[in-house]
């Protein structure tokens, strides 16, 4: 069993969708066709429609070269369809899921899985560049100079938070972004929200109200990142926040020290502390999903690390309810999986199945 | 010119700030690790051009795999026509 290509992945969410799973299935058409005209589609899991029932989100294919995402998130989709359906459980190794743990997910819960956010880019690495990034912007400012490099704009740099990061990050801060349209991985777009891509993705938080948790599926490192990937955390002062135009031009200061520990930091993202306990519960719930199947041990860290981030998706992900309270908050993450970007197909199977196990196990956990 | 897989270690934090502020070295940022033996390290993908670079700017450098070769392999194992079509 090969990867999914481009046409597969579309393909398998039309079958997930189709009778006999189309009773608790719906597939959801997105409103922006990407720079290649290609149209993406994300799928809904829910049986019945009780109010107040939480909306889990998962999002994958955004980098390009990150090919098993979207595979992880299709196998995901087809195997709690199967269960559900057929009233079994779930074993991946030593991990087992119930048949009533599959009725909780899909009868309790709302899962809408986008599994494929970046066709034109995951077509472009399986078929030329195979480490390609971005996505395939060919309008300007990512004008034909001959240079490949100078296409496309990186995903998961292009959403609203902090995306103007050299007006909020100090300029000594190791941010791995730009604004350069020629960056061959992290150009950021010409503003937030430019790329059909991100306004796709977007469009799931503003038209499914109820998404009060979130996965941005990426690899690798074997990690499993919560908010914030701007700058250190802390949970004391709710007035050191991003929103505090007091802070603009001190973020990401915190370059750890010869110990390894965040040094002085002018700036600290903050998080409420109940928040961070959730993130981290929940977490260490996917994480021993994961880590039941065959050993695996992922770990479970904040985004921000030595080189801090801005415009990601977690992060806008997480943000929304502090910017417009009206907005369901949503815990955010994201899992970095593997430990290469594309391992050989057969290694690929074994993470598709911790990674489905660990899922399950969040949805069960939420 | 191929691109290879690398693993960068620097003499300290500042060091492995400069990999991104001074060198826009495309680096893995999850991939970054401490141990406080070896210090910090980070993965990245690099020309040997680059790799040369940092070498002579004090930057112990592991080179690993040609990804351009590993890439084309990889490429092999993408799915072709359409499974799903019946």
């Amino acid at each position: 069993m090969p990867y999914l290509n481009v046409d597969e992945v579309e393909s398998a969410l039309s079958v997930a969708t189709s009778a006999p799973y189309n009773t608790f299935t719906e597939l959801i058409t997105l409103p922006n066709l990407t720079w290649e005209n290609r149209q993406c589609h994300a799928i809904k899991i829910a049986k019945g429609s009780n109010l107040g029932r939480p909306g889990v989100y998962f999002l994958g294919g955004v980098h390009a070269r990150e090919w098993g995402s979207s595979d992880i998130l299709i196998n995901f989709v087809e195997k709690l369809e199967q269960a559900y359906l057929n009233n079994t459980g779930l074993t991946f190794g030593s991990k087992n899921f119930s048949s009533a743990d599959i009725k909780t997910i899909v009868n309790t819960l709302d899962i809408i899985v986008f599994p494929q956010a970046n066709p034109d880019g995951r077509h472009h690495s399986m078929t030329s560049d195979v480490w390609w990034r971005k996505n395939r912007r060919i309008l300007p400012p990512n004008s034909a100079s001959g240079n490949p490099a100078c296409v496309g704009v990186d995903i998961n740099r292009n959403y609203d938070f902090l995306w103007d990061f050299p007006r909020y990050f100090d300029p000594s801060a190791p941010i791995v972004d730009s604004i350069d349209p020629c960056d061959y991985q992290l150009y950021n777009g010409p503003t937030a929200f430019s790329e059909p891509e991100t306004k796709n993705a977007k469009w799931i938080f503003d038209n499914f109200l109820n998404i009060s948790f979130f996965i941005d599926v990426h690899s690798y490192s074997e990690d499993i990142l919560y908010s914030w990937g701007d700058d250190d955390d802390q949970t004391n002062d709710p007035s050191m926040t991003f929103q505090n135009p007091s802070f603009n031009g001190s973020h990401g200061r915190g370059i750890p020290d010869a110990s390894g520990l965040p040094g002085a930091s002018a700036y600290r993202e903050y998080i409420p502390s109940s928040d961070k306990s959730k993130a981290i519960g929940l977490a260490n719930i996917f994480r021993n999903g994961i880590q039941a199947v065959r050993g695996k041990t992922y770990t479970v860290k904040p985004a921000v690390n030595l080189y801090p981030t801005a415009g990601t998706s977690d992060d806008y992900a997480y943000s929304r309810h502090f910017v417009d309270s009206t907005k369901q908050k949503v815990i955010a993450y994201t899992l970095e999986w593997g430990t290469e970007f594309i391992p050989p197909y057969t290694e690929m199977q074994n993470i598709i199945q911790d990674i489905t196990s660990g899922l399950l196990a969040f949805c069960v956990g939420v | 010119m191929g691109r290879y897989h690398i693993s960068i270690t620097g003499s300290s934090a500042e060091a492995m700030a400069d990999l991104v502020r001074k060198y826009k070295v495309h680096i893995i940022d999850h991939s970054i690790r401490h141990d406080k033996d070896v210090g910090h390290e980070v993965d990245a993908i690099a020309q040997p051009d680059e790799i040369q670079l940092l070498e002579k700017n004090g930057y112990q450098i592991e080179r690993h795999e040609d990804v351009d070769e590993i890439g084309k392999a990889r490429q092999k194992e993408v799915g072709k026509g359409n499974r799903y079509k019946k």
